[in-house]
Order: C-alpha cells, then sequence, then structure tokens
C-alpha cells in the first residue's frame, strides 16, 4: 500500500468560525477603504495610487497570517505608514510630486446654486482645516469621521490605547472647530 | 456680554460638547449639559459650529479605487508567485480549468492515477520486451521511488491546495522514468 488512509482526525476539517475569504476577495472588499484613506491623507492621486499597490501587496504577503477580525486595523496601519512615508518622500523632493486636485464638486441634492457653492467652500476649508492638523490628529479625525471607524478599530489601526484615542479625537475636533470658527465667523458677517 | 455661567461650568461645558453631540454623556451630564447651553449663548454657537464640522467631514467623499490599480496588484502577485515557485501553478482558483475526466478525478486522486500509470507503463515495458523475465530489483526500486515521489507530491497538494503542472511532471518524473526503464532493459535484438 503506497498511500496512507488518512485518520479521521487528519482528514477532519479545521474548526472555523467563517470561511477563509481568498486574497482577492480581500482586495475587492478592502481596496476603496485604502485608497480613499490615502487620498484623503496625501490628496494626490498617484502618490495614493502607488500607496494602494505596496499596501495591497504587503496584504498579499501577509495574507495567510491575518484573520478577518484583525484585517481593517492592519490595513489602515500599513496604509498610514505608507502614507507617512511617501508625504516624507515627497517633503524631501517636492518639485517630484505633482498634486492632482482632490475634491470635487459634491454631487447635486437639491440645493440652490449659491447655497451649493458655499457648502462646498466650506467642506473646502474643512478639508484643508483637517490636513492642517498634527498627527496622530489628523488620522485620527479622519478614521472617525470620514471613514466612519469605531473607537475600536481607530485604536487597532493605530496602535494606541482606547483612552488615547478618545482624547486624541477630542483635541482633533476642537482644533479643527477653532480653526475653522474663523470661516464661519467670516461666513455669518456675508450673509448678515 | 455678561455670561450667565461661571468659568468652571463654562469649562466643564466646553469639554463636554463632542461627547454630547456624540450622545455618549450620561443621563445626568446630558441634562446638566443642556441646563448650561441654554444659558450660555457662546457653548450654542461652538456646539452649532462642531455639528456643522462634523457635517461637513462627514460629506467628504470616500474615493473608489480605480480598476488599473487592482489589476497591477494582480498582475503583480501572479509575477511575484511565478518567481518564487516556477514549477507549481500559483493558486487553485487561477489554474485554467480542468478537463472533464480530470474533474471526474478530483484533485486528491489526479496524483493518485497519475502512480497508476506510471506503475503500469513500468511493468507493460518490462513485459512487452522479448524474452520476457522477471522485474529487474533496480527497476522495481525505481517504482518505488517513483510512486513515494508522486505520493508526497499528493500529500503536499492535499494540505497546501498547490499541484504539480502537467508539463513539469512530464519533464521531471515520468521523463526520467522512461530513460531508467530504457536503460535497465536489454536492447532489442537486431535481425
Amino acid at each position: 500500500m503506497f498511500f496512507r488512509r488518512p485518520s479521521p482526525r487528519e482528514s477532519a476539517p479545521l474548526p472555523q468560525a467563517l470561511p477563509r475569504p481568498s486574497f482577492e476577495e480581500r482586495v475587492r472588499r478592502h481596496q476603496d477603504r485604502v485608497f480613499s484613506f490615502a487620498m484623503h491623507y496625501l490628496r494626490d492621486q498617484a502618490e495614493a495610487e502607488d500607496v494602494t499597490q505596496e499596501v495591497l501587496i504587503r496584504l498579499w504577503r501577509y495574507d495567510e497570517r491575518l484573520d478577518e477580525a484583525q484585517l481593517v486595523g492592519w490595513l489602515l496601519r500599513v496604509t498610514r505608514n505608507a502614507c507617512t512615508d511617501a508625504a516624507r518622500r515627497r517633503a524631501r523632493a517636492p518639485e517630484a510630486a505633482g498634486h492632482t486636485p482632490l475634491l470635487e464638486d459634491a454631487p447635486s441634492d437639491g440645493l440652490a446654486p449659491d447655497e451649493h457653492a458655499e457648502r462646498g467652500q466650506f467642506r473646502q476649508a474643512v478639508e484643508e482645516a483637517l490636513h492642517g492638523l498634527a498627527e496622530p490628529y489628523r488620522s485620527i479625525v479622519m478614521l472617525r469621521e470620514v471613514e466612519d471607524l469605531t473607537y475600536d478599530d481607530i485604536s487597532a489601526a493605530l496602535g494606541l490605547p482606547l483612552n488615547t484615542v478618545k482624547v486624541y479625537l477630542h483635541r482633533g475636533r476642537r482644533q479643527l472647530r477653532e480653526t475653522l470658527s474663523k470661516v464661519i465667523d467670516r461666513e455669518h458677517a456675508y450673509k448678515s | 456680554m455678561s455670561t450667565p455661567i461661571n468659568p468652571d461650568e463654562a469649562a466643564w461645558l466646553d469639554a463636554r460638547l463632542e461627547a454630547h453631540l456624540d450622545g455618549a454623556l450620561g443621563p445626568e451630564e446630558t441634562r446638566e449639559a443642556a441646563r448650561l447651553l441654554a444659558l450660555h449663548p457662546p457653548a450654542q454657537e461652538a456646539l452649532a459650529e462642531a455639528a456643522a464640522i462634523r457635517d461637513a467631514l462627514g460629506r467628504i467623499p470616500a474615493y473608489a479605487c480605480p480598476d488599473h490599480v487592482t489589476e497591477a496588484v494582480f498582475r503583480r502577485v501572479r509575477q511575484e508567485e511565478a518567481a518564487r515557485r516556477p514549477w507549481l501553478l500559483s493558486r487553485q482558483a487561477e489554474r485554467p480549468g480542468p478537463s472533464w475526466f480530470a474533474e471526474w478525478l478530483g484533485p486528491a486522486l489526479r496524483p493518485v492515477a497519475a502512480a497508476a500509470a506510471l506503475s503500469a507503463l513500468v511493468l507493460a515495458s518490462a513485459l512487452v520486451q522479448p524474452g520476457a523475465r522477471p522485474v529487474d530489483p533496480q527497476l522495481a526500486e525505481a517504482t518505488r521511488e517513483a510512486q513515494w515521489a508522486i505520493a508526497y507530491l499528493s500529500e503536499v497538494g492535499r494540505k497546501t491546495g498547490h499541484t504539480v503542472r502537467q508539463d513539469v511532471l512530464a519533464e521531471r518524473v515520468v521523463a526520467p522514468m522512461q530513460h531508467a526503464v530504457e536503460a535497465a532493459l536489454p536492447a532489442p535484438v537486431k535481425d
């Protein structure tokens, strides 16, 4: 007999809560989150594409070792690190980076054109203010308010304790408010 | 403008404005915050600003990853897999569809069938020769080695989900076996 019959224990499938998605499925499921974070962080399409590729290739390398529960946190941590590196490279060679505009016009939502323009301007001011926040406040506010992550996911993504995330989020929001209160005051003065 | 609440209360309220917006304050704190807000117009303005900022942040568009980025990732993964394991197909999902026979056999039985076919080839080669004689011990040993090698590949394939390419199997297993058989058997008698 050349082939040993596997014992029932050997042949039984490993106990798993959920079927493990393939690498392709994981990519399809998370690619937008990675790319969107990189776009918001870097505000440059070409750089965001490079970062997304780099992160998804790393996902392939570590795919077997990552379970679903830790995947989002891991992906965003790697994405943020890659964005930080890209921003650092850009700072060293600023002439190499050709920035693509980040903001597009908001879709029509029944607002009058002047109201729409006002909202668009305010949103742009908010985005500028967000981009002006120091790290890690920027990432925390972005993950919470733009990406809609839970505190736990943010904690996992940034490797920070939960309470620290809450404190930093509070500080980041407060800084945003301080920066934007001038814009809001100007808008009020313009309207009145 | 006179403030009807004291600075400590103002600071207490300011520290809780965001949590108040989140609805994260307890019932007592919520009541106290509402009371102070009603008395303190600057805090009302700050609360309205915070709400407007959140609204604007929530309207920042999410971006969809361009298709060419995903395609580039899959292409690079295929290249890296090919570079790492040139003798293995990348993954089950990327294999071309199996023939009806291979499909009928199933992945676990394919190497077994290959081993059986190889054994039959060796025995048949020995039997059809003129002046058939008992199988050479070296030949028997080589057959056993080949069968063990195929069994091993079968086991690896079963555990890893990979499989050996047929052309590699033909080149590295079947062809050497044929050469060994030809070398072990006596040369045909010329007329």
